[in-house]
Parts: structure tokens; C-alpha cells; sequence
């Protein structure tokens, strides 16, 4: 229930403390006091703080009621929330290298850590498969929408291979 | 018109068209089920490969395409539980439910055959009144628009059963994150913090990507090593007969198949309005109208029926402003728009003079591509649930990578792809903190449809409000906006003694 009650005053709070930078951003539009540019901004700014104050303010007068907990899966908890940060990393890096490297390589091992990450089981034989899997996904994906739909995935490194 | 429509069915029935009919189809429900490839996507790759076909090919095949991405959106939306378009988002409401039960199959057969019936109710409906359809439209003006978008907007409340509070802030702001970018009227930037990629704002379809796809990966991945088996993205087909559903059942709906085609058709109708409205407006109504609208969203087929009969019924609406005015009621229009110039054919009121036989033939195609879409997704649904069957820590990494494609052809920029990625972290934040997505997702597609017709009204009434009000249209939505918001307080405020308004429960 602690629990609960935290998350709920944390969403509050970051309600809250979205209204607020929207609203510090909309304030600072030029207004010429006409229905402006400015006007919609400050009209959501204003609802946006108030609701995000009558959440938090409601969050911290009446704890959340019982819950059931979920039940509980092997791996989530600490290790979940890594498996978020190290996704979200990966895509990062994914959409860095893709300009960069070219969408083949930057695709292949993108897939290929995923995968892995993902995977229930990381043993030899699944690990040989993950690779084969994003190494032939990404030359197919690859080779459908540059050469079947003219889109122009960029081919980075190996420009000279593809052209 | 008989006549007409007679040769409109020989001229498609000719092989090579049959042929593109049966392959735009197809591919269209692929590019409608996988998230990240849409209808546009699809139309516009594949117009310059309409250049070398004659008018009546080249349209059919466009149509094709354009009704099997629409439809194929629910096979992602029910089996992946990520809408595959933003016109299947509604059938996420109750398919996704439907498909934890153990009833996909249902829930995936109901939303095959209300889609055809969508498709061929407004078929009939552009084919017979569309001049006089058109000519209603024409007179809806900025004061009109405005609030038709407000009486949407506050229809977020009702998405919102439970957590109201939450409910109505990510509508508020979906509307806020539809402000980045040139404001209407005097064109200033707002919120571009000096990016040139920001003066256009955010792209739906970033927006879609990312709150309902990304967020997807980042909840799969937060789970995946927990899981001893694959998602139970599996549907159980053994011992389904037809479509999955009974004809009782079939029966039961067919009042709220047709309230939803007229929402569908009404809504493709308005330009700039297009089924990415009307799936939602069309589940809200259903749900309105239902004798327990508190089974929404526990996974009943009235809302796969309500959003996909709607989604699909707007695809022949969309049409009547394209074909009799020229205008265009959405992206997928625009295209088509673009297809039908470049095979020297001028839509406009003079079409049907004109090119009468051009006219039938579309109709024809779009009603042959309705009954193929329906025959593929009957047949092919098996094919559809053993790929989607696939695990997910293959499949979703996949997708992304198509999300990400998606994203970047839309301009080609990788901006659009960095996006997905800012709009799945708030997706996930969303989910964390029991915030509801639709809401948002309405906010921002409803929002500079709102800001615009408001400042337009303003304009033409020097600055004065009341004249808002003195358009009865116009004064008829806004009073039915305030009537729904006012009912969904009171009953937030009477039903748990403020606990649902509070939203204070995760």
C-alpha cells in the first residue's frame, strides 16, 4: 500500500511538474492580449497545473486503497527496470549508429542485442540463432525498402556494397 | 447509374485489375498490421508504380491498398496489442481483453467482417448521395469545427472512467504537445527551442509509434527474462467455426454497426477529420448508447464492432469530399489525391460528368477490394496468427526496427526516429503511473483542429465570442460538451465518493 501510495504521489508530482514547465514555456510567449499564438498555451498551462495539483494534493490526503498485488515474474523488479534502462540505451545507440554505420550493421547488431536481452534463453545454440536471425532480418528489411519501395535507408559503410 | 456501375464492375473485372486488386489488398493488411507501416506509407510507396497503368488500375490499386491497411490495423491491435493505425486505436479497448480471455479469435473475426460491412455501407453511401453529402460539409465553417472539437475533447472524460483526473491531464496534454511547432493564424513559432525540425511539430504517427510501440517494448523488455514461454500473443484456433462468432451475436450488433458506419461516414465526411477520429467518437457513442457501458473495456465485441465498422466506414466517406470537391479529408486522401491528377483525372463536382465511368469503376474496385479483404482475412488469419505467434523477444525487436523505418521515411529525417523514442519514454511513464494513453492521443490529433477553428471563428467575428455561440451548429455541440462533462463530474463525484475523481489509485 506504501508502495502504491508513492507512485501515486509520484505521478502527481510529475504531473504537476510538467504543468509547470509547460507553463513557465507558455508564459514566456509573446501575448499582445488578443486570443494570440499564446493564448491556447496559457489556457492548457493553467488546466495542466491544477490538475496535476489536485492529483498530488488528493495523493498525499487519501492513501491508495488495497490492491492486489501482481503476481509476482521471475526477473522483473530490480532486474526489469535494468532491462528498461539497458533498452532504452540500446535504441539510443541504434539511432545514433544508424546514419552513421548504415541501417544494415546499425540494424544487425541492434537485433542481435535485443534479442539477446530479451531472450528467455541465452545458450550457445540460442545465441547462434539470434545472430542469424538479426543478420538476415536486416539484410531483408534492408533490401525490401530500398530496392522494393525506393526508400533510401542509408547504407553507411557499406555504401560501396549496395550501390 | 445502374448502367455506369455495370461497366465500373467489367473494367475491374478485367485480369490485370482482379490481379493488383488481390495484391494491393493483401499488402495493404500487412502494411495496416504491422506497427509503423501505415496506409500512407503504403499509398505513397507504391504511386510511382502506378505511373505505367492506366487510370482505372492504377485507382484500384491505390483503393486496394488504401482498404486493406485500414482493416489490417486490428490484427496488430488485437494480437500485439498495439494498434496498427491510428484507426484501430479504439479496437485496442476492448480486443486487447478479449485476446487476454482467450477470445482473440473472436474478437479478430468480429472486427474482420464489421469492417467489410463498414467498407460496403459506405461504399452505397458515397455511390448514391454524395453531391448532396458534400454540399452539407461545405457549409460547416471555423465556428462549426471549433465545436465539433471541443464536444470531442470532452468526450475524453468518458475514457477516462476511474481516473479522471489523469484522464482529462493527458488529454490536456496530448492538446499541450500538439502546440510545438508554427502556430495558426500569425504562423509564430512555439516550443521549437530553435529546431528547425520542431516548426512542423510532431508527426502523428511518431506520436502513435512511440506511445503505443516503444512503450510496448520498454513494458516487454521489463518482463521478457521472466518469461518461460512467449507472450500469450497466441489465439486459439481449433474449434472455431466461421468467423468465431455466433449469428445471435452477429445479430445483436448489427444496430451498433450501423450507428458506427454512420459515425464512420460522417466523420470521413469533414475534411481534416479522418478515421483516426472516428474509431474513438464511434466507441464513445457505443458506449453511450450500450445498456452496460461499464462492460466497455472489459472485452466486449460491441467496441471491436463500434471502432472497426467505423474506421472502415470512413474510408468511403473520406472519398465524397476527394471525389465530388477535390478536397482532401486526410493524408490518405491527399495521396490518392495525388494519384488521380497524375493519371489526368480532375476530381471536383464535374467528375461525375466528366469521367462518370472512371467514377463506377472506383466504386466497383473498392467494392471488390472489400470482399477480397474480407476472404484474406477470413483465410489468411491463421497465416497472421502463426507469424504473430512468433515470440516476442524476436517479433518486437523487429518491429521496432520497422517503427524506427516508419519514422524516418516520413521525411527522412532521423529527427522523426529520435521522437518515437521521447514519445515511448513518456509512453511508458504513462503506464507506470496509470495514466490512460487514448486521452492523449485525442488530444493531440483533436487540439490544432480546436485552436485553428478558433482562431479562424475569431477572426470572422472581430474577436467576439458570442458569435460562437450564435451559430445554432455550432451552439448545439458546445452545449453537448458541456452536458457530457458535467455528467461524467457528477458521476465521478457520486461513485466513490471522489476516489475516482481524485485518479489517486495507480
Amino acid at each position: 500500500m506504501k508502495a502504491q501510495s508513492s507512485q501515486a504521489l509520484a505521478t502527481g508530482g510529475a504531473m504537476l511538474a510538467a504543468g509547470l514547465a509547460y507553463a513557465v514555456l507558455a508564459f514566456r510567449l509573446p501575448h499582445d492580449g488578443s486570443v494570440d499564438a499564446s493564448f491556447f498555451p496559457r489556457l492548457l498551462a493553467v488546466m495542466m497545473v491544477l490538475l496535476g495539483g489536485v492529483q498530488t494534493v488528493t495523493a498525499l490526503r487519501r492513501p491508495a486503497p488495497p490492491a492486489e498485488e501482481p503476481a509476482a515474474v521471475p526477473g522483473t523488479g530490480g532486474k526489469g527496470a535494468l532491462a528498461v534502462i539497458a533498452t532504452l540505451a540500446m535504441i539510443a545507440l541504434y539511432l545514433f549508429f544508424l546514419p552513421r554505420a548504415g541501417f544494415p550493421l546499425a540494424t544487425a547488431v541492434y537485433l542481435f542485442a535485443q534479442i539477446q536481452l530479451m531472450a528467455p534463453r541465452r545458450d550457445a545454440r540460442a545465441t547462434a540463432l539470434h545472430a542469424a536471425i538479426a543478420v538476415i532480418a536486416s539484410a531483408a528489411i534492408f533490401a525490401l525498402f530500398r530496392y522494393g519501395f525506393g526508400l533510401l535507408l542509408p547504407a553507411g559503410l557499406l555504401d560501396g556494397l549496395v550501390r | 447509374m445502374a448502367e455506369l456501375l455495370a461497366a465500373g464492375f467489367g473494367a475491374v473485372f478485367a485480369p490485370h485489375v482482379l490481379i493488383l486488386i488481390i495484391l494491393g489488398t493483401s499488402v495493404g493488411i500487412v502494411f495496416g498490421a504491422v506497427p509503423g507501416l501505415t496506409a500512407v506509407m503504403a499509398i505513397a510507396l507504391t504511386l510511382p508504380m502506378t505511373y505505367s497503368l492506366g487510370p482505372v488500375a492504377g485507382m484500384a490499386l491505390l483503393m486496394s491498398l488504401f482498404i486493406g491497411a485500414t482493416s489490417g490495423g486490428l490484427i496488430s491491435a488485437i494480437l500485439l496489442k498495439i494498434p496498427g493505425t491510428p484507426s484501430s486505436i479504439a479496437t485496442t479497448f476492448d480486443g486487447i481483453p478479449m485476446m487476454e480471455r482467450g477470445e482473440g479469435a473472436k474478437a479478430l473475426g468480429v472486427g474482420v467482417v464489421f469492417s467489410f460491412i463498414g467498407t460496403i455501407l459506405s461504399i452505397a453511401v458515397l455511390a448514391v448521395v454524395a453531391p448532396w453529402l458534400a454540399k452539407v460539409a461545405l457549409r460547416f465553417g471555423p465556428q462549426e469545427y471549433f465545436a465539433i472539437a471541443v464536444f470531442s475533447l470532452t468526450l475524453i472524460a468518458t475514457l477516462s472512467s476511474g481516473n479522471l483526473v489523469k484522464g482529462v491531464f493527458a488529454g490536456t496534454l496530448g492538446v499541450a504537445v500538439s502546440t510545438v511547432g508554427i502556430a495558426p493564424v500569425e504562423a509564430a513559432r512555439r516550443f521549437t527551442f530553435g529546431m528547425p525540425e520542431l516548426n512542423s511539430g510532431f508527426q502523428t504517427l511518431t506520436v502513435l509509434i512511440g506511445m503505443f510501440a516503444i512503450s510496448e517494448v520498454l513494458s516487454a523488455a521489463r518482463s521478457a527474462r521472466g518469461m518461460r514461454e512467449p507472450e500469450a500473443g497466441r489465439v486459439e484456433l481449433a474449434g472455431i467455426r466461421g468467423f468465431g462468432f455466433s449469428l445471435a451475436e452477429f445479430r445483436s450488433q448489427i444496430p451498433n454497426a450501423l450507428r458506427s458506419s454512420a459515425v464512420g461516414i460522417g466523420v470521413g465526411i469533414l475534411p481534416g477529420v479522418g478515421s483516426g477520429t472516428s474509431n474513438i467518437l464511434s466507441y464513445i457513442f457505443a458506449r453511450s448508447r450500450s445498456k452496460h457501458p461499464e462492460t466497455f473495456g472489459t472485452g466486449v465485441i460491441d467496441g471491436v464492432v463500434a471502432s472497426e465498422t467505423a474506421n472502415n466506414a470512413g474510408i468511403g466517406g473520406a472519398m465524397v469530399p476527394l471525389l465530388t470537391l477535390g478536397i482532401p479529408g486526410d493524408a490518405v486522401t491527399a495521396i490518392l489525391l495525388g494519384g488521380l491528377m497524375v493519371h489526368g483525372v480532375q476530381p471536383g463536382p464535374l467528375l461525375f460528368v466528366t469521367q462518370s465511368e472512371l467514377v463506377y469503376a472506383i466504386f466497383a474496385a473498392m467494392t471488390v477490394s472489400s470482399v477480397v479483404m474480407l476472404l484474406v482475412e477470413f483465410f489468411g488469419i491463421r497465416i497472421f496468427v502463426r507469424l504473430l505467434a512468433i515470440p516476442k523477444h524476436i517479433l518486437l525487436p523487429v518491429i521496432l526496427v520497422l517503427c524506427v523505418i516508419g519514422a524516418f521515411g516520413l521525411s527522412s529525417r532521423m529527427f522523426d526516429a529520435w521522437t518515437i523514442l521521447v514519445f515511448g519514454l513518456l509512453g511508458y511513464g504513462f503506464s507506470k503511473g496509470g495514466v490512460p494513453v487514448a486521452p492523449f492521443i485525442i488530444g493531440f490529433i483533436l487540439g490544432p483542429m480546436a485552436e485553428t477553428n478558433l482562431r479562424r471563428g475569431l477572426m470572422l467575428s472581430d474577436g467576439n465570442f458570442l458569435a460562437f455561440f450564435a451559430n445554432p451548429i455550432a451552439l448545439a455541440f458546445l452545449l453537448m460538451a458541456v452536458a457530457s462533462l458535467g455528467w461524467q463530474l457528477w458521476r465521478s463525484l457520486r461513485g466513490g465518493g471522489g476516489a475516482a475523481m481524485a485518479g489517486a489509485d495507480t
